[in-house]
């Protein structure tokens, strides 16, 4: 069995505004294990980066608020932490990697002493010549050439896949068990993109690190991930394995996700499946499905009621009123089925 | 055959100091035909926005010829010539929040070009065209008196694209309209970007670095690379058949929402092989053209 290394159990965060509460995370559980990566999917304002910030304790109190559940990183429990015991959470047991590889990054500072930086602080008995060393190898690691050169150069000196690679390597110094990486390839170029994917997926087989994934690229998920998490309006609305999501989807939501992105292999001409609106003001979230006034399949129950997790499989959850027993059978839009047929069938071929 | 809209020969883009420039965009010819969407693709600093941002005359290019409708745009012209061919060609921005002065309402930013050009002077006729035109994008009549702070990012991209249409334009340049959108909103703006185009017979120059929704939306596909345009050819003939080797390897790099594939995923790299043979444009296939030297075409089409 592997090790449970970090859960997260009816997690509720607020923000406070002039114009009222925000309600940006709205009871979110899933739990971690080792050597895993769990992608987290959502458009923006979903909640997905403030969940992920909130794991290191990096919501600004005030305007957020913690407003329940827990964070159980190795069984301790984050959010009643002070300020000075999460400092030596943060970088030793849990480091995150920034979407933006251009500001992650201190201008004036040397790359080399911003890693080691991180070394000296989270262990007081190295040496400066011994933390040198170390980041040296940690450049070498993240595919850096000629490691001992750049470790003197200037952040402006790298292009953006390299800065990237550096803000890794820093968060990879202190040896963390847990890597959240928000929209890490966002800002970059697919073929810079795959090389940064290849690279996290080989760390992790290395030093058997869990991965929280954010972002909002399925192809990437479907890439990087084991298991997904989608986020919508502050809630996981489905979660699964990675096959589970992808050949399988239940939530209307994650159909829509799926279908709005064009098909490179299959050739289609119809118009892209659309999700009509935008997401909820969750200052008022809707009461019911949160989902519902964009969803084409919406029932009566789904503007009364809030739709509970039903389970689908031991892996699969969604959370959707159609799963329930006495919902009309609503199978995956045709699009999407054809599509994920194609992509079995092919690999059904190739096998 | 199709009328060729826009004539693009020889054109270079230089920055920097003439003894030692940058060459942003370095001698490509390319053609658009009415009705088309050409979509330009290849990674940051490729030079394809410069390409755009060229053609539309908001730079002054260093060399070469960019033809529209028969008529060099970058000749010297008189004032009236130029009003004459801004109303024609008109460009949407990449980033919705900065495109927008936060200080003019909806309705001022789309008529902005009638008060440029003269048109539509009478008040009541002016507010029906800008209702048609918010109508056109999917937004409301009564969204003309909101400041852009108070839309989305992709309603903003939709005033930008109404914008883009006051002036009933036949050609449109598209610097990655939708690069700063989620997903589910790219794939709107999309959907309106094709719509728009059947409606009003538009020509798309769609600039972008997203190979998927470029292979969705154009009609032929221009790869971009260190200012050279080095694969120009059909969509479809691109994807499943390129033969440069940096179109190979960006196609390899492009993650697809499929699980099985992307655990074999295999990237291709691509290693820039200096040739100190003279490259050319060769069509290996007919319409499908990529640029090398002799010997390295004859390597690559093995």
């Amino acid at each position: 069995m592997r090790k449970k290394l970090l859960e997260v159990n009816d997690l509720k965060i607020n923000f406070k505004t002039y114009a009222g509460i925000v309600q940006a995370v709205r009871g979110v559980s899933f739990e971690l294990y080792e050597g895993e990566t769990l992608a987290i999917v959502g458009e923006s304002g979903s909640g997905k980066s403030v969940t992920s910030n909130s794991i290191m304790k990096l919501i600004p109190q005030p305007p957020g608020i913690y407003a329940g559940g827990e964070i159980l990183f190795e069984g301790r429990d984050l959010i009643p932490l002070t300020e000075k015991e999460m400092s030596k959470v943060r970088g030793n047991d849990i480091a995150m990697i920034f979407q933006d590889p251009m500001t992650a990054l201190n201008p004036t500072m040397r790359v080399g002493r911003q890693i080691t930086e991180v070394i000296l602080k989270h262990n007081k008995k190295v040496s400066k010549e011994e933390a040198k060393q170390r980041a040296i190898k940690l450049l070498d690691l993240v595919g850096i050439p000629m490691p001992e050169k750049r470790f003197k150069q200037y952040p402006h000196e790298f292009s953006g896949g390299m800065r990237q690679r550096v803000v890794i390597a820093i968060a990879l110094a202190a040896d963390p068990k847990l890597l959240i990486a928000d929209e890490p390839t966002t800002a970059l170029d697919v073929t810079i993109q795959a090389q940064i994917l290849e690279l996290m997926k080989d760390i992790q087989k290395k030093s058997n690190t869990s991965i929280i994934f954010i972002t909002h690229d399925l192809g990437v998920v479907a890439n990087v991930a084991d298991r997904v998490a989608v986020m919508y309006a502050g809630q996981i609305v489905e979660y699964g394995t990675v096959n589970d999501i992808f050949y399988n989807p239940r939530h209307p939501y994650t159909w829509g996700l799926l279908g709005s992105m064009p098909d490179l292999k299959n050739d289609a001409e119809e118009e892209l499946r659309t999700i009509p609106g935008s997401p909820p003001d969750l200052i008022h979230p809707p009461i019911g499905d949160a989902f519902a006034a964009r969803n084409e399949f919406a029932m009566a129950i789904d503007y009364e009621q809030e739709p509970p997790m039903f389970k689908v499989s031991e892996t699969h959850y969604a959370k959707t009123w159609l799963l329930h027993p006495d919902a009309p059978e609503v199978p995956i839009p045709d699009v999407i089925q054809q599509r994920i047929e194609g992509y079995l069938k092919e690999a059904g071929e190739n096998a | 055959m199709p009328n060729k809209l826009l004539e693009v020969k020889n054109l270079k883009q230089y920055f920097g100091s003439p003894s030692n420039p940058i060459k942003a965009v370095d001698g490509i010819s390319f053609d658009v035909y009415e009705g088309e969407t050409l979509g330009l693709v290849g990674e940051s600093g490729c030079g394809k926005s410069t390409t755009g941002r060229s053609v539309i005359r908001l730079y002054d290019i260093t060399d070469g010829e960019v033809i529209f409708k028969g008529k060099n745009i970058h000749a010297s012209k008189s004032r009236k010539e130029l009003k004459e061919f801004n109303r024609e060609m008109q460009m949407i921005f990449q980033d919705p929040y900065a495109s927008l002065n936060p200080r003019m309402t909806a309705g001022e930013i789309i008529s902005e070009g009638f008060d440029i050009h003269g048109l539509h002077k009478d008040k009541k006729e002016r507010r029906e065209h800008i209702g048609n035109l918010l109508e056109a994008v999917g937004l409301n009549r009564e969204h003309a008196n909101r400041y852009a702070h108070e839309f989305s990012g992709g309603q903003r991209q939709r005033i930008g694209i109404a914008r883009a249409l006051s002036l009933d334009p036949s050609f449109i340049i598209a610097d990655e309209p939708i690069s700063a959108l989620d997903v589910s909103i790219q794939a709107q703006v999309v959907n309106l970007l094709k719509k728009l185009q059947k409606e009003r017979n538009l020509t798309y120059l769609f600039i972008a670095h997203d190979l998927s929704m470029v292979k969705y939306i154009s009609d032929r596909i221009a790869v971009m690379y260190r200012g050279k345009i080095v694969e120009l050819g059909e969509a479809n003939e691109i994807y499943n058949n390129p033969i440069h080797p940096y179109t190979k390897s960006l196609l390899s790099a492009v993650p697809l929402p499929d699980p099985l594939t992307e655990r074999k995923r295999q990237r291709i790299p691509y290693v820039h092989e200096e040739t100190t043979e003279q490259a050319s444009v060769h069509e290996v296939v007919p319409n499908h053209f990529v640029y090398g030297s002799d010997n390295q075409i004859k390597k690559w089409t093995k």
